[in-house]
């Protein structure tokens, strides 16, 4: 019996084929995002424990940091030893555009105790150089081998816009794996030559701390200064990590719904393997062969496809996986944090979770395809037309279980609060809708059979009733194909409304015609400045800081605006009157916040945030929530004038500068080049240059959207060419009988595509509807709770005709061999091994 | 009517060739009503498809009213099956997605007639054959023997020369066979068509002009 069902599948080897590549592909995505999210958690994690090695605490200090002083006073004066300096920054590779590197200052004397990665420089013979002059630096040897440099080397880095030719002073080759991987793509300085290089000179990022017990904690407290703050180092990797959920999470809805359409791919295949064996399994039965052996001998052979097309899933994901973690590395870089990825945790979780998957669902999908062979009588043949009558009768019952499905599915999305239930209720939506899709194509074909005789004669009625009469196999695929083509559209309408609104708030925001910038966010100096706003042609000027400040136990963004009265219509209020709001800005102790700092914190205007403060902690009122796009993590703005009144921090990180109208902007940032470039090197953007450079950021972070998308496509392609295929190839006897009457081969190819361009385009007409209330719960539910941004919707014609187009090429693809092969083969030919 | 010289046909089975027919040779007159009778895979059906174009033999030559079947490429073949043959199969082998009524249509419709032209006479058709009332039903909904009816009108709507018939009664009961085969009797004898039918049944076959037995892919005169 089994040998019968094993001979069955491999004189199909098409069927099979496809079956183990939907299979595969589906398990793929699951397994290939999985592999990317656990390896960029896993890179953050290792990357945290080696930099954050032993330390139990950390000092922050306000937008400027911790005055190198008080890490002095501290060691000197208060006996503190267990206390490390640092100060990050970025590097840029002239040689290698478009890579970057970590600067890591450090005290390699204070370090030993820290970290073990860096145990390796202590009692090195380069240590003094290290510390004894600024132009050194220590890498990882795996690095330094990547770049073709041994210690002695030179190296040439850019370092907040200025290049300095630096020399590798050590080679780092920590003890444990872990902390070699933690520390790639970092550059080790001495802490007082990054401080210079970086335009720091004075200041540290943070001061790290081994602290043994509550009173050690209690005494650092007391001595912090009043905008510092001291925060456990797990406590604040945790945070960080956690800003990441979101877009993982997302991540893996997407790679669930490929595995959806998967799992209708395992049906289609399963339901087809049974239908087209009836006659056999009729044979079986007669012989003796029981129910349950039936039954068993289905999901035996579903196991088989499950656990070949798994086993080359996740062979497959884990390819994928190596293209995702760049894309998912790069979104994290580009949004979150700086994060090497260099390696691909395989995590057995992950593999473990794709293989349940796989198996399950392949297992899942075979069971009412099983219980229906179990229903063959023995002897008879259950006729095709029994069958259809069978799927007929079921069709609306399963319509009316996916309206209510989908019902369900909508109050999940609305009524309750967080990611999961909206995620899961959008399940529900997709899946309902697909179980609607039968019964809807089953009318809309009874009513395209007159209008199609009208037009194509007795082969378009014959094309529409035949996609009909196929229902319990055309039914799938086109459930299938709506359901991909629906993420094709919900996804493609949520980015472009994404865009659209970016690109709005951009052009709203973007007001100064020229800005002005040290490369990697270092500060100005007042000299440049007083140039820049002195220069012919400069009308009028505003001013940003951006750093960080603590509130409680959390460290938020903030920025400082001097802004002219003409910037102040570049804020768009979410929530807040414009008028008394920029009054309040410049004379009041106030805080404008981005709409996704107010969601995430729940703050809205007239409510208090408590900021840190050099004269201890002060309270804010919000005084409006303002539409941003730039992080997702939020930002607090406030006025330089308030600014000023409670930090002692003249720093300015960037200039926005505003020429009357008519004025040559190149010849601007030519004026601005020559009155400050001697001074400090600094990077010029014109209005236009700023925007498509952000448009091309956004665009890159959507790359992931993008390619997960076409993954789902691409399932449901091969699922829709599976479906099609076994139907056309399981009509040859009727194809035959045609072609006997007289119909040409040509007539023949024409009825298969056209019943294939029948079920495309029903299935792109259904996926509209199912798409637009996807990218609404999306751009309106599932991104306001990831990220707390207000989109607005834009719905693209080009979006929608494209989606049906792609659908309609899928489907009609998906016929061509079938065509092909029923047009080359000889009629008496068909009929006889049909009869055979 | 049928000229067939020097046929040779034989199929590929796994590694193996084999052999159908071998310098088979065969005229059957115009009108003429011919039996072809033999074991399983003689070469029946192997025939019938030759003559109406349906396959191509390996070697030897086809001529059916004086067009030469076997130099014809595919598309004219078609085209000549269309116009000239009509085919009754065991299985009757009706269009299920299409009604009773758009089956017998079908050939007319091939043939460039179209609305009444089509209708017409196949309404006056299946009056013939008894099923007037039945020209909405689809072929799922009729009996066997009713489908038999309706693929018997279906071949002789266009009033094609040659009717080949591959045991059209071999899969109904004796009662309704006879019924069947008189009808097809009537029906063909009103246009003097040629008929070659594959039977197994001797009674069937005694009620033809000629009998022809197929051995070892050869004709052997009964």
């Amino acid at each position: 019996m089994y040998r019968a069902g094993l001979r069955y599948l491999l004189r199909h080897p098409w069927q099979l084929a496809l079956s183990l590549v939907g299979v595969a592909l589906g398990v793929a995505v699951v397994v290939a995002v999985d592999l990317a999210n656990q390896s960029a958690g896993r890179a953050f994690e290792i990357s945290s424990q080696s930099l954050t090695g032993r330390t139990t605490h950390q000092v922050f200090g306000g937008p400027r940091g911790i005055p190198e002083a008080w890490y002095v006073a501290l060691r000197r004066e208060h006996g503190v030893r267990q206390a490390a300096p640092v100060i990050e920054g970025e590097a840029e590779l002239p040689d290698r555009p478009g890579r970057s590197l970590r600067v890591l200052g450090v005290d390699p004397l204070a370090e030993g105790a820290f970290r073990q990665g860096f145990g390796s420089l202590a009692g090195e013979q380069p240590l003094s150089r290290l510390m004894s002059r600024n132009d050194q630096l220590a890498m990882l040897d795996r690095d330094l081998r990547e770049l073709g440099l041994a210690p002695g080397d030179q190296l040439r880095l850019r370092l907040a816009g200025r290049e300095y030719p630096l020399t590798v002073a050590a080679a780092l080759r920590p003890v444990r794996e872990l902390d070699a991987r933690g520390l790639r793509d970092v550059v080790v300085m001495d802490v007082g030559a990054a401080q210079e290089l970086l335009g720091r000179s004075g200041w540290l990022d943070r001061v790290d701390l081994i602290l043994e017990d509550s009173a050690a904690v209690e005494r650092i407290r007391a001595l912090l200064p009043a905008d510092a703050q001291l925060l456990e180092a797990e406590a604040r990797n945790a945070a960080l990590q956690q800003m990441t959920e979101a877009f993982q999470l997302n991540l893996t809805a997407f790679s669930l719904l490929a595995l959806m359409v998967g799992a209708f791919l395992i049906f289609n295949t399963m339901t087809f393997s049974v239908v087209q064996r009836r006659q056999l399994l009729g044979l079986l039965r007669a012989v003796g062969v029981t129910r349950g052996q039936v039954f068993r001998l289905i999901l035996m052979e579903a196991l088989l496809i499950g656990a070949v097309g798994t086993l080359a899933g996740l062979g497959l994901g884990v390819a994928i996986a190596h293209v995702l973690l760049d894309l998912v590395g790069r979104t994290i870089n580009d949004l979150y944090f700086m994060l090497s990825i260099s390696e691909l945790s395989l995590s057995p979780w992950s593999l473990g979770k794709g293989l349940v998957l796989g198996l399950g669902m392949t297992v899942i999908a075979a069971l009412r395809p099983a219980a229906e062979a179990t229903a063959t009588p023995p002897r008879a043949a259950l006729s095709r037309a029994v069958l259809e009558q069978g799927v007929g009768r079921r069709v609306p019952v399963a319509a009316l279980a996916g309206i209510l499905m989908a019902c369900g599915g909508g109050l999940l999305v609305v009524v309750l609060d967080g990611l999961m239930p909206a995620f899961a209720g959008l399940f529900l939506v997709i899946l309902g809708w697909a179980l609607v899709v039968p019964l809807a194509m089953r009318w809309l074909l009874r009513g395209l059979v007159r209008p199609l005789g009208r037009l194509a004669g007795l082969s378009g009625r014959m094309a529409a009733r035949g996609v009909d009469a196929g229902l319990s196999r055309t039914g799938v695929a086109a459930a299938a194909l709506t359901v991909a083509v629906a993420a094709v559209v919900g996804v493609g309408t949520m980015v472009d409304s994404f865009r659209h609104t970016f690109a709005a708030w951009l052009d709203a925001t973007l007001r100064a015609d020229v800005y002005v910038s040290v490369p990697g966010n270092a500060p100005l100096r007042p000299e440049a400045v007083d140039a820049l706003i002195a220069t012919e042609g400069v009308a009028y000027w505003s001013s940003a800081r951006y750093g960080r400040v603590a509130s409680g136990e959390q460290r938020h963004r903030l920025r400082v605006f001097r802004l002219p009265p003409e910037a102040e219509t570049a804020f768009r209020f979410r929530a807040g009157v414009p008028g008394e709001a920029w009054n309040a800005f410049r004379e009041e102790e106030v805080v404008f916040l981005t709409e996704p700092f107010a969601y995430h914190q729940a703050l809205t205007v007239g409510d208090a945030l408590p900021l840190a403060t050099p004269r201890g902690e002060r309270t804010f009122r919000v005084a409006a929530v303002v539409y941003d796009y730039s992080t997702s993590e939020g930002a607090i703005m406030m006025s330089r004038e308030t600014y000023d009144r409670f930090w002692d921090d003249p720093v300015v990180n960037s200039l926005g500068l505003y020429a009357p109208p008519g004025t040559d902007g190149d010849a601007l940032i030519q004026r601005l080049r020559s009155n400050a470039g001697e001074l400090q090197p600094l990077r010029y953007r014109s209005n236009a240059e700023l925007r498509r450079l952000s448009l091309q950021v956004f665009d890159q972070t959507f790359t992931i959207t993008q390619v997960l998308r076409l993954l789902a496509m691409l399932v449901a392609v091969v699922g829709v060419l599976s479906a099609l295929m076994a139907l056309a190839l399981e009509r040859a006897r009727e194809y035959a009988m045609m072609r006997a009457t007289g119909f040409t081969p040509g007539q023949i190819q024409g009825l298969i595509l056209g019943q294939n361009a029948l079920v495309g385009g029903i299935a792109g007409l259904l996926a509209l509807p199912l798409g637009l209330v996807l990218s609404a719960a999306l751009i309106l539910v599932i991104n306001q709770r990831s990220f707390g941004w207000t989109m607005q919707v834009q719905v693209s014609g080009d979006v929608l005709v494209q989606a049906v187009a792609l659908s309609l090429m899928a489907a009609v693809v998906s016929g061509l061999y079938p065509a092909w092969r029923m047009g080359r083969t000889p009629p008496g030919l068909a009929l006889r091994e049909e009869s055979a | 009517m049928i000229r067939l010289r020097g046929l040779d046909k034989c199929y590929r089975e796994g590694d193996r060739d084999r052999v159908v027919l071998r310098d088979f040779s065969l005229d059957v007159a115009e009108g003429q009503r011919l039996a072809l009778v033999g074991r399983s895979g003689s070469g029946k059906s192997t025939l019938l498809n030759l003559i109406s174009g349906m396959d191509a033999p390996d070697a030897g030559g086809i001529s059916v009213g004086g067009i030469r079947v076997d130099q014809l490429g595919e598309r004219d073949r078609t085209l000549f099956r269309r116009r000239h043959i009509g085919f009754v199969f065991q299985f009757f082998n009706l269009i299920p997605t299409l009604t009773v009524r758009e089956n017998l249509m079908l050939p007319l419709q091939l043939l460039g007639r179209t609305g009444a032209l089509a209708g017409a006479p196949a309404m006056e058709l299946l009056a013939q054959v008894g099923l007037a009332d039945r020209g909405d039903s689809f072929p799922e909904q009729l009996s066997g023997g009713e489908q038999q009816r309706v693929a018997i009108a279906r071949a002789l709507i266009h009033r094609p020369r040659v009717l080949l018939a591959d045991e059209p009664t071999g899969t109904l009961d004796e009662e309704t066979g006879a019924l069947v085969l008189t009808l097809l009797d009537e029906l063909t004898a009103a246009h003097g068509m040629t008929v070659v039918m594959v039977t197994h049944s001797p009674e069937v076959a005694a009620r033809m002009d000629r009998v022809i037995r197929l051995v070892d892919g050869r004709p052997v005169e009964v």
